[in-house]
């Protein structure tokens, strides 16, 4: 019934063999899956060869392609496309002016900062406008756009260029009387100044218009209008359906004086703004003059 | 006085005389037939009244039993890698010499390891975590078994059509097959191949001696101590197609003179495969086993095991990115980083099993058992997770050339990348690092206070886990009456509760996570909506941390079930019944944002009465030559995990949850003349009101929706027939051929829901698939073999398969009205537009040549060493699709001012088989 005295050794001994052997093995072939960090990505310093503003009056009143290998442009980015309003474009700026470079990615605001520098080696890529408004894009096959989006990786990989995140500041250009608005400013950072809200197109009370989850809507854009100073047309705030703000209430009587901080750009004859998000919106009083 | 002395004498002669009864027994060698070679450790037993006995071979392949009453006795012997064999002995007063016992050794004499049939596996799209694994696993002593096991399991070969979660899979008479989704639960125990080889298989419709069994088979695993098979057994296997090296060793006592015995087996897998790049596996195994046999009534037995599996996984691509890689088995789950392979998705399992058994023997009729298992531990699934940012597998379809088809500048510069840049075509582990690195605390982040030098990681890597707590607890009582008959009444009841949810494994570089539900946020915006769990709002998560979604399935199961057979000399019938009641409901343990009401608690409990029959009959004619037929009504309830609506995120219930009806019924003949084996059977199978569940982006609803359909009916019909012949000297001839229809038979009705706000979007929408093919296996599979055993345990072997009737897994909205509007079949283009959205594509038919060779020494007589050599499919065929699956969303067309014109699906993902491979097995026993 019972094991003997030897015997249980016996089989102990085999057991206590065994086991050991068969740590052995698990040590000898364990291996984990275990990964150092990769190094921090190295930023690129390259030296500009001209400046945006000589950049854009490349631009002959039809789609231009850059064919000069040793053109190199510097820029600091001003856009952000996080809160959506900003789309697959980046828009960048030097001293001279500013440039929206048509990307086509999306959430690009992850790899591209506010502020942080940015070089462009434009071969490969063509100037064109949209809305008169000029841009940096791809070839197009569209006869609708003079440009299009750059969009694939390899391209962008071979013309834009990271360099080393903002050390200063980003500061907005303080536009405050209508001389300002001008095409040499358009695509750059803006701060608007005493402007003093019209209303929005169609009675529209917030920035833009949601789609809706529930009813299956559509979004759509939003426009709404302010007046600098003794300007004769109103800039336009258009955001698009598809920022998280647009269906925040402007929250404006007719006449109140605020600040807007944003990209200026154009279409056709229209001066508009683009807000990054509503942190551009500073309201400061109510115009009295009226 | 007289009187006395007479009771005396009497009282002698009777001792006397049943002392000689008793003098009887049978002795013999056990004999491999091909070699005559002695077999030891070959467990004999002898069926008797009083209880089984049984004696193990010595080294010389002798045995011994002894003290056995005159009579008729049944005899089995049993030995590794051999196949199990029967016969009847007429046993007088004297120990009876049954000289050479010869047994069959199984194909190939153990020397291929059926240890590989479970490792394929494929990935679904819409249903994460999907696994599909073979039916066929386990070769058993049937011809056709055999082959299809062998030789069709790489080509996806389901047995009869069925999906693989039909068969049922028992462990020391516990069904184990998943309690959530029925699947069959190979993962548990691999890498144990050794430990639980002694399997009892019973085919289709039979019923088994554990349970009634379903549709598609009953395998019985015996992991019990004293079924390992005694002695020592190392194995060392190499091979090309799954993982580099593998290393398993098991030890047994086999049942020792004192009623113990006990089983050890470990094993490891390891490394990678030489087609697919980045997956790999880091797997180990354990299984410890003992028994105590207590004279001839009692039997305990404990069980326990387990296998720790790290592996990598594969992903199907479209044909476009194989096309571009020029390499079929591009793989779009890994990256470099570092310099080296890293893999998002890899599986980390862990999940011990415990299983108690005792046997209560009280009468040579009567047997009473009783089974208790727990199992439980970890399941996990790992993935990229992404906010708000770019999403990172490199073959996301807008990533790819043909998304720029109307511009030919620009696909020719995303080929370029293909081509030409790691970062392109791999995933971007650097980039993902430096978006983490570089995303601070912004004003808008809706986030509690947190240090400005915080990242919120924008690219996670979390594990979804499913890990179970599951119990079985299991009565059966066997009793005989007579010969004739024989009864057995079981009860089951299952104990689960498995909790999803899921965790942040990696940061990637960044120092938390926000716990929100970024859809939510971009329909809703601001507001307590998009908050997972509003328990815990705007929570930081780091790592090890649950986020996202975190609840409970419940399932509750009772089944009570019986077997009878009848023996009438020739004739053999068997009955069979089980009624089930089965109860199951969600336990959310978050308040999700978007359903306050609806996701925390308990769900309201489903509750499905289910029973299933079955009738066999069989007829053996003189010689052994077996008609039988089989027929079968079973109805099952519906699974957990396609009953909810969007489980991860509230309690609704699918409408219209039904059970599931299953009417089949076969007949097959078998033949066995010597070596000569035939068998044919026919089958035919109706399946109705199945139930499927699909979340995925929609295209036509521009959002992410639950997809459910009910009403899925389907036919498997079909025929299969095996054949062995043998030729001259060791020499035979091996066929199969299965040849099936495995059709939809109905127009199943869907109801679509928008996720995020529970809108219908779709009601009692026909999906038209009648008459479309049930995908994922080979619905023609043949196979041509010539089989060589030599003498000195010299074996090859060679065979050519033939694969058709293969067809893609389909996507269900493709079959909706709404995905053909603006299709208009009347022009010669949008019929082929119609045809192009509707089509289910068959696969090209497929030869594939496999070989093995091998051969085992003797040393000294006591230790057998063994090769054994496979090369699959030796031409090298490397075009060859196993599988693939129609992706779920539609490119929507738009005319200029951006209306919705018609849409087009995209391309389909496929798998493909391996170019030639080999299989090296050195094993070594004693």
């Amino acid at each position: 019934m019972f094991i003997s005295d030897s015997k249980a050794m016996k089989t102990a001994a085999h057991y206590i063999r065994f086991a050991a052997l068969l740590a052995a093995m698990t040590a000898a072939t364990a291996c984990y899956q275990k990964f150092d960090e990769p190094l921090p990505q190295e930023y690129v310093e390259m030296e500009p060869t001209m400046t945006l503003a000589e950049f854009k009056a490349l631009y002959r009143g039809y789609p231009v392609e850059i064919t000069d290998e040793s053109i190199v442009l510097e820029g600091r980015v001003i856009s952000s496309d996080r809160s959506g309003n900003v789309y697959r474009s980046l828009y960048i700026e030097d001293g001279s002016a500013g440039l929206e470079l048509k990307i086509g990615l999306r959430s690009m605001y992850n790899d591209y900062k506010l502020g942080q520098t940015i070089y462009v080696k434009p071969k490969y890529l063509w100037l064109g406008t949209y809305g008169e408004s000029i841009q940096l894009g791809a070839a197009s096959y569209d006869p609708e756009y003079e440009t299009s989006f750059i969009e694939a990786p390899e391209l962008i990989a071979r013309t834009i260029f990271r360099g080393a995140p903002d050390s200063v500041e980003l500061k907005p250009m303080i536009i405050n009387n209508k001389a300002q608005v001008n095409d040499a400013n358009v695509c750059r950072f803006v701060k608007l100044e005493g402007v003093v809200y019209q209303g929005g197109e169609n009675g529209l009370r917030t920035w833009a218009i949601k789609q809706d989850p529930f009813l299956g809507s559509e979004a759509e854009y939003g426009q709404q209008n302010f007046k600098l100073g003794d300007m004769e047309d109103n800039i336009v705030v258009r955001t698009s359906g598809y920022a998280s703000f647009a269906a925040e209430e402007v929250g404006m009587e007719v006449g109140q004086v605020c600040n807007l901080t944003g990209i200026l750009t154009k279409f056709y004859d229209t001066y508009q703004l683009v807000l990054l998000d509503l942190t551009g919106v500073e309201r400061i009083g109510v115009d009295r003059t009226e | 006085m007289r009187t006395r002395q007479i009771i005396v004498a009497l009282a002698f002669l009777l001792i006397s005389g049943l002392a000689a009864a008793q003098n009887g027994g049978i002795r013999g060698i056990v004999v491999n037939r091909y070699n005559s070679m002695p077999v030891k450790d070959a467990k004999v037993t002898v069926f008797h009244s009083g209880g089984d006995r049984f004696v193990y071979t010595g080294p010389d392949g002798a045995f011994l039993i002894e003290g056995l009453d005159a009579g008729m006795y049944r005899l089995t012997v049993e030995a590794a890698d051999f196949f199990k064999t029967e016969l009847n002995v007429n046993v007088a007063e004297t120990v009876y010499d049954l000289m050479n016992v010869s047994i069959a050794p199984d194909i190939a004499m153990g020397g291929v390891d059926d240890g590989l049939f479970n490792e394929l596996e494929v990935e679904n799209e819409a249903g994460s975590g999907y696994e599909d694994v073979p039916s066929v696993l386990s070769a058993s002593n049937d011809v056709f078994d055999n082959i299809a096991a062998y030789n069709f399991s790489s080509m996806r070969y389901l047995s009869r059509g069925y999906e693989s979660g039909t068969s049922d899979i028992y462990i020391n008479g516990i069904r184990m097959n998943d309690a959530l989704n029925g699947y069959t639960p190979w993962s548990l125990f691999s890498g144990l191949n050794e430990a639980t080889r002694e399997k009892e298989v019973v085919r289709g419709l039979e019923i088994s001696d554990y349970g009634i069994g379903g549709i598609n088979g009953v395998t019985n695993v015996n992991a019990y101590a004293s079924t390992v098979a005694k002695g020592y057994r190392f194995s060392v296997l190499t091979n090309s197609a799954t993982y580099r090296l593998r290393l398993m060793a098991t030890y047994a006592t086999g049942e020792m003179d004192n009623g113990w015995a006990f089983a050890l087996s470990v094993s490891t897998r390891q490394g990678g495969n030489d087609y697919v790049e980045g997956v790999f596996y880091n797997a180990f195994a354990y299984f410890a086993a003992a028994e105590k046999k207590i004279g001839d009534q009692h039997r305990f037995s404990l069980t326990f095991f387990g296998s720790p599996v790290q592996r990598g996984a594969q992903n199907g691509s479209t044909q476009e990115v194989y096309d571009l890689m020029g390499n079929n088995y591009y793989n779009s789950n890994w990256g470099y980083q570092n310099g080296k392979v890293r893999n998002a998705r890899v599986r980390n399992n862990h999940e011990p099993v415990g299983i108690f058994n005792y046997e209560y023997t009280p009468f040579d009729d009567l047997k009473l058992s009783v089974a208790l298992s727990y199992r439980f531990g970890r399941n996990g699934y790992s993935a990229l997770d992404w906010y708000d940012a770019p999403d990172p597998r490199p073959d996301y379809y807008r990533y790819l050339p043909s998304y720029f088809d109307e511009d030919p500048s620009k696909m020719a510069w995303v080929r370029e990348g293909w081509m030409t840049d790691n970062n392109v075509r791999h995933i971007n582990w650097d980039r993902l690092y430096n978006v983490n690195r570089n995303s601070f605390f912004e004003e808008g982040d809706c986030s509690p206070i947190i240090a400005a030098t915080s990242t919120r990681s924008k690219y996670v890597i979390e594990e979804r886990r499913t890990d179970q707590n599951d119990v079985n607890a299991n009565v059966m009582v066997t009793k005989s009456f007579g010969s004739l008959v024989k009864g057995t009444l079981g009860y089951n009841f299952r104990w689960n509760r498995t909790e999803y949810y899921k965790i942040i494994k990696d940061l990637l570089g960044g120092d938390y996570w926000l716990d929100v539900d970024q859809f939510a946020e971009r329909d809703f915006g601001s507001g307590d909506s998009f908050q997972n769990n509003l328990l815990t709002p705007n929570r930081l998560v780091r790592e090890g941390e649950k986020y996202g979604y975190d609840y409970y399935a419940h399932i509750r199961n009772h089944n009570l079930w019986t077997t009878w057979t009848f023996n009438l000399g020739r004739f053999n019938a068997s009955l069979a019944g089980e009624i089930g009641y089965n109860t199951f409901w969600r336990e959310g343990l978050v308040m999700k944002g978007l359903f306050p009401d609806n996701s925390l608690g308990d769900s309201e409990r489903q509750k499905f009465l289910t029973y299933s029959t079955k009738l066999s009959l069989s007829y053996k004619f003189p010689g052994q030559n077996v008609l039988s037929a089989n027929v079968g009504y079973v109805v099952d309830a519906p699974y957990f995990q396609e009953s909810f609506l969007s489980p991860r995120t509230r309690n609704s219930v699918v409408s219209g949850l039904t059970t599931e009806k299953i009417f089949s019924a076969d007949l097959n003949y078998s033949l066995k003349i010597g070596e000569f084996a035939l068998r044919v059977s026919a089958f035919y199978t109706s399946i109705k009101d199945q139930t499927d569940l699909i979340s995925f982006y929609d295209d036509i609803q521009r959002a992410f929706t639950n997809f459910s359909m009910t009403g899925i009916d389907q036919v498997n019909m079909g025929i299969e027939a095996g054949v062995r012949v043998p030729i001259y000297a060791g020499l035979s001839v091996d066929g199969a051929v299965s040849w099936g229809r495995y059709v939809y038979t109905s127009t199943p009705l869907v109801t679509q829901t928008v996720d995020n706000s529970d809108r219908v979007v779709l009601e009692n929408a026909k999906v038209h698939w009648e008459g479309y093919r049930v995908p994922s296996t080979p619905q023609l599979a043949a196979s041509i073999g010539l089989n060589w055993r030599g003498p000195n345990y010299l074996f090859a072997g060679i065979d050519l398969n033939y694969f058709d009737g293969m067809y893609i897994s389909m996507n269900p909205v493709r079959r909706t009205d709404n995905a053909t509007i603006g299709l208009d079949p009347s022009t010669p283009e949008g019929q082929a537009a119609l045809t192009y959205m509707t089509r289910q594509e068959k696969f090209p038919h497929a030869f594939v040549l496999n070989a093995n060779i091998g051969k085992s020494w003797y040393i000294q007589r006591k230790y057998l060493l063994g090769v054994s050599v496979n090369i699959n499919n030796i031409l090298n065929n490397t075009n060859i699709r196993t599988g693939g699956y129609e992706q779920m969303r539609l490119t929507a067309n738009r005319d200029s001012d951006g209306n919705v014109v018609n849409y087009t699906p995209f391309d389909s993902r496929y798998f493909y088989l391996f170019g030639i491979n080999y299989m090296v097995n050195v094993y070594f026993r004693f």
